[in-house]
């Protein structure tokens, strides 16, 4: 590595930034393929009921209309691993909006006339909201085994909780409670389908294409090489687009069955709770430590409400075992089968909620032991090469330098004493820590050198709006010794690129990053080999920059990476594959973030006036995406922790603002000052030392503000959303 | 969204024809009323607007009167002369309305007939309001409903404008198939338990068609203040107008009108009598904050806006003391 990086590092021009700047990205539903039909599904409103009876023969003699389909009429086996039991048409509901029958018909309008003729006896049976509710014995049971999933708390422990309690000076205990939330990508999900001589073709807006693609392969019994899965511009996925949905399979067999494509767009209500949500819950949190700022004991107790299906979003959360070394631990979680939307991935899944847990014990516990907040934090976290959980050990982390810049930044020693202002308007500065694993994926890189020297790069990974197209042509010119500019890239169709998992988890940078790395290469080695005859010069004597291959010590002699292309053959193929997958050693990416807010305590309105996210990112690839990444992020960690929360009526079990008018998206009023901060002390694991920061930004912004909110009026939230209904009733 | 006509008459009297024989709906901006359409709330065969109708989009000042024309748009209004230098309390309250966008299009006569944010009245529940036997607020989740006036619905009235409005003593010029009249605004909305499917005094075919406000003396200040949760594109969870003719220090005349607590603009008349005739000392204007919640009857979860509200009373006559 002794070469100076070109490319890598540099804000280069988005290299399809003309494209979505200029409207012409095709996104999904911009997909209009000759005599499409359009899909509609016809949900169920009640939260828990059996269909007794459906008749859809009005909605099928209704002109127009060119398929219907009911639970009879689809396979029977469940959808996909992340919705459990879930199937794409039910006559069982057990969620409202689970659809019961879906048509297909010339017009969008004549879809929606057919639902209203379709006939259906429901039985309304007692469902349940709250999950302590749901915990109850007198609440309606959803599974055999109860509605605690799998019949007993899942239970994870290190060392000896108790004695760790004993051995602390102090001991902090509260309970804290975080909403339902959804992740609300710009663009809903969508989708098209086509058969044509067996073989399905569908436009879905995916962040993972190949799972897609293997899930259709087993729902509909078909080989994967009749099933192409294409998602050329998806506009923001934060894990609703995860997965196979039952739209996607409902719209591909009404394709089949009226023998014309389909295409189905979800509604923006529809969107908000029909794909993946992140569920409510509470998190008993209780934490001790010397007067010495070791932290002997943390236990937290975590009810999870996980909603109608699946059974696996609170499987992650590592906030509590992973940020701090703490020799004894106790982490106890119930997953909670309840009458609401299905608990999946959304960004961060459980951390964003679980760090303002801990993060806030945290706080409470370093003024209990009367010691600064940032020295205890500095005091207990991990370190690069500590050993973790399950016999791995931790790659790097530049944490430390995260917490020593960013509180430099924000001025962290001017910092006033908790409480000690008066008037209505209250200044507080807040802090809190996080991490995250990023990349535990497989992705297959393909670079192809052509004979003018141009490069064609594919790979798997979807660009969901992250600047991924433009990083991994990046890592590929840098790795190859071409300009970016001789690179373009394909992504994300099973058809024509390599398998590349999916973009979530922090993980593309990582995984198809590598990937990329290995062939680019791959390719650089295939070139030199063909350089090394005309060139009169050992290969391990060559190497390739600039677009030139050339003897190390004799740059004039040498000849264009074109021409080497030509001599092989006229196309140079390199490929390479990343396991990120059961390594010895995890990457996981670091961030500190200080908020300085104002509390209005007449009102009980929160402003935050200045956010510092300094994240230990590895090596930023692109900055400026790196940055951008950081800021969304921040800006929808600030969302929930002032205004985002689903809110179900009760008496119904229908949920009242799936709209953007009730449910409070942030505007660029909450949006205060962010000042990215980025540590590079650079990563084993990825290419050029890169390491996955999708997620991190989100999980720590709301335990800063609130550690920020007590540090100005003395009063500590424990519940999210800090509406001002709820910072009144505190104060 | 169902089909629908579309028509735009050039009269007046051509519009209350329609309104009346062809049951049309009046449009004006349709900010709220393509929104209610979409959700399925209301499904008019015929919508009528008021785009050509001559005469309405005007504002002038007339024998120390100010004319606005009911299609005047939020936007103007932020953005006009003679509002800005003599009657700033209205632009204070444009300009707190939903987003640039909207108030570019949303007109003042829409801003001051817009149909309740009530999330059983836009979501899929037979409310009383639609006819149904129950207000679901009632016993539900009811943060963002009324502590005053409530009852059998629980409602709250959303415009901002009319806030405004009614504390500078506005009054609203309303034409119908049976003439016309002018009516001060406070009389201008209806309380649920009078009726409880509308919330102005408007009949079939009746069209508010301009908005007077009297010229301010000059010893006239005021203040608007709006809180919410979302800093753009919201509506009140409180909202204060407040107005008040002050000679010697003493105060002659008040208005002190709220918004986001009751199921219409709530001129909080305890409040004003507690200042009339006296001087702004920090006494009087607790007393004055804790008069505007006297009456105050919250619900299961909106208990928080009776000291909300209190707070912003206190801190808007804090203004203008």
């Amino acid at each position: 590595m002794a070469q100076e990086l070109t490319v890598v590092g540099k804000a280069v021009a988005g290299i399809d930034a003309t494209e979505r700047v200029t409207g012409r990205a095709a996104y999904t539903a911009d997909i209009q393929l000759p005599r499409a039909l359009y899909a509609k599904m016809l949900r169920c409103p009640h939260p828990h009921a059996r269909v007794k009876a459906i008749d859809v023969s009005k909605a099928q003699a209704l002109p127009g209309v060119k398929a219907v389909l009911t639970p009879r009429d689809i396979p029977s086996a469940p959808l996909a691993p992340a919705h459990g039991s879930r199937r794409a048409l039910t006559d069982y509901v057990t969620l409202a909006g689970e659809a019961v029958a879906a048509v297909a018909a010339v017009t969008p309008e004549i879809a929606a006339e057919a639902l209203k003729l379709i006939q259906v006896d429901y039985e309304t049976l007692p469902f349940v909201i709250d999950a302590e509710e749901a915990l109850k014995p007198t609440a309606p049971q959803l599974e055999k085994e109860g509605n605690l999933i799998g019949g007993r708390p899942k239970i994870f422990t290190r060392g000896d909780v108790e004695k760790g309690f004993a051995e602390a000076d102090k001991i902090v205990e509260a309970n804290y409670t975080t909403p339902l939330g959804t992740g609300n990508p710009l663009e809903p999900r969508a989708v098209t389908a086509q058969w044509s001589q067996g073989r399905l073709t569908l436009w879905l807006a995916s962040q993972g294409p190949f799972l897609a693609q293997q899930e259709l392969a087993k729902y509909l019994g078909l080989p994967e090489n009749r099933i192409r899965v294409i998602s050329t511009y998806v506009g923001g996925g934060f894990g609703h687009k995860y997965s196979l949905h039952p739209e996607d399979v409902v719209t591909a067999l009404l394709a089949r069955k009226a023998g014309q494509p389909v295409k189905f767009q979800m509604t923006r209500a529809e969107d908000m709770y029909l794909g993946h949500v992140r569920g409510a819950a509470s998190f008993h949190v209780k934490a001790g430590a010397k007067r010495d700022g070791a932290i002997t004991a943390l236990s937290v107790r975590r009810i999870v409400n996980q909603g109608a299906h699946g059974a696996s979003a609170a499987d992650g959360g590592i906030q509590s075992t992973g940020l701090y070394n703490v020799p004894n631990l106790r982490v106890e979680t119930l997953q909670v089968r309840t009458n609401t939307p299905d608990y999946g991935p959304v960004r961060g899944v459980m951390d964003p909620g679980e760090n303002f847990a801990v993060e806030s014990a945290i706080d409470e516990l370093a003024e209990a032991i009367e010691m600064n907040p940032l020295v205890l934090r500095i005091k207990n976290i991990h370190k690069g090469g500590d050993p973790l959980d399950g016999g791995v050990t931790l790659s790097s982390s530049g944490l430390d330098e995260c917490i020593r810049t960013g509180a430099d930044r924000i001025g962290w020693g001017r910092r006033k004493p908790t409480g000690a202002q008066t008037g209505a308007k209250k200044i507080g500065v807040g802090m809190a820590v996080t991490t995250r694993t990023g990349g535990s994926d497989t992705a297959t890189a393909i670079v192809k050198v052509n004979a003018d020297g141009s490069v064609n790069l594919f790979c798997g990974a979807t660009d969901i709006g992250t600047g991924s197209r433009t990083t991994l042509a990046q890592i590929a010119a840098e790795e190859l010794g071409v300009r970016y500019e001789d690179i373009s890239i394909t992504t994300s169709d099973t058809e024509t690129t390599p398998y590349s998992r999916g973009s979530w988890g922090s993980g593309v940078i990582l995984a198809a990053g590598k990937a990329v790395q290995l062939a680019a290469a791959d390719a650089r080695r295939k070139l030199i080999q063909a350089a090394a005859q005309p060139l009169q010069v050992k290969p391990e004597d060559l190497v390739v920059a600039n677009g030139a291959i050339f003897a190390k010590e004799l740059p004039e002699k040498k000849i264009t990476v074109g021409q080497a292309a030509a001599r092989a053959g006229y196309t140079v193929i390199g490929s390479g594959t990343a396991h990120q997958t059961n390594r010895p050693t995890v990457a996981r990416g670091f961030a500190a973030h200080f908020a300085e807010v104002e509390v209005d305590t007449d009102t009980g309105q929160i402003r935050v006036l200045r956010l510092i996210a300094a994240h230990d990112v590895g090596r930023a690839i692109h900055p400026k995406v790196v940055e951008n990444q950081i800021e969304g992020g921040v800006i929808q960690g600030i969302a929930l922790a002032l205004t985002e929360e689903l809110i179900f009526n009760r008496a119904t079990g229908r949920l009242l603002n799936t709209n953007f008018v009730d449910f409070k998206v942030p505007t660029i009023k909450e949006t205060p000052p962010i000042e990215v901060i980025l540590v590079e002390p650079g990563d084993p694991l990825g290419a050029f030392g890169a390491k996955g920061s999708g997620e991190t930004p989100i999980q720590a912004p709301a335990a800063a503000i609130a550690n920020a909110v007590y540090n100005a009026t003395g009063k500590r939230p424990r519940e999210l959303p800090m509406t001002p209904r709820r910072i009144l009733a505190l104060l | 969204m169902e089909g629908f006509a579309y028509s735009q008459p050039g009269t007046l009297r051509e519009a209350f024809s329609l309104l009346t024989n062809k049951k049309g709906k009046l449009v004006a901006g349709a900010t709220d009323l393509l929104g209610e359409m979409q959700d399925g709330i209301v499904a008019p065969g015929l919508l009528v607007s008021l785009e050509r109708i001559s005469g309405l989009k005007t504002m002038r000042e007339e024998k120390n009167v100010l004319r606005i024309g009911a299609l005047a748009t939020l936007a103007e209004l932020e953005s006009d002369k003679i509002i800005a230098e003599q009657y700033s309390l209205l632009a204070a309250a444009a300009r707190e309305v939903a987003t640039p966008q909207l108030r570019a299009q949303a007109t003042v006569g829409g801003n001051l007939c817009q149909r309740p944010r009530c999330w059983y009245y836009r979501g899929d529940f037979n409310c009383l309001k639609k006819g149904g036997a129950v207000c679901y607020a009632q016993d539900g989740e009811n943060q963002y409903h009324a502590i005053l006036g409530g009852g059998p619905c629980h409602i709250v009235h959303p415009s901002d404008m009319a806030v405004g409005l009614m504390a500078m003593g506005a009054s609203v010029r309303v034409v119908g198939p049976r003439g016309e009249k002018t009516v001060p605004l406070e009389k201008f909305y209806v309380l649920p338990q009078v009726d409880v499917k509308r919330e102005t005094i408007l009949g079939p075919g009746e069209i508010l068609v301009e908005i007077r406000v009297p010229k301010p003396p000059p010893e006239a200040r005021w203040v608007f203040r709006k809180v919410r949760e979302r800093g753009a594109w919201d509506f009140a969870l409180v909202s204060v107008a407040a107005y008040a003719v002050t000679k010697d220090k003493i105060i002659q005349e008040a208005r002190i009108v709220l918004g986001g607590v009751a199921p219409i603009p709530w001129r909080a008349v305890r409040a004003e009598q507690a200042v009339k005739g006296k001087t702004l000392t920090g006494a009087v204007m607790r007393l004055a904050a804790e008069a505007a919640v006297t009456d105050a009857r919250p619900l299961s979860r909106n208990e928080y806006k009776i000291r909300l509200t209190r707070n912003l009373v206190r801190q808007a006559l804090a203004t203008l003391a």
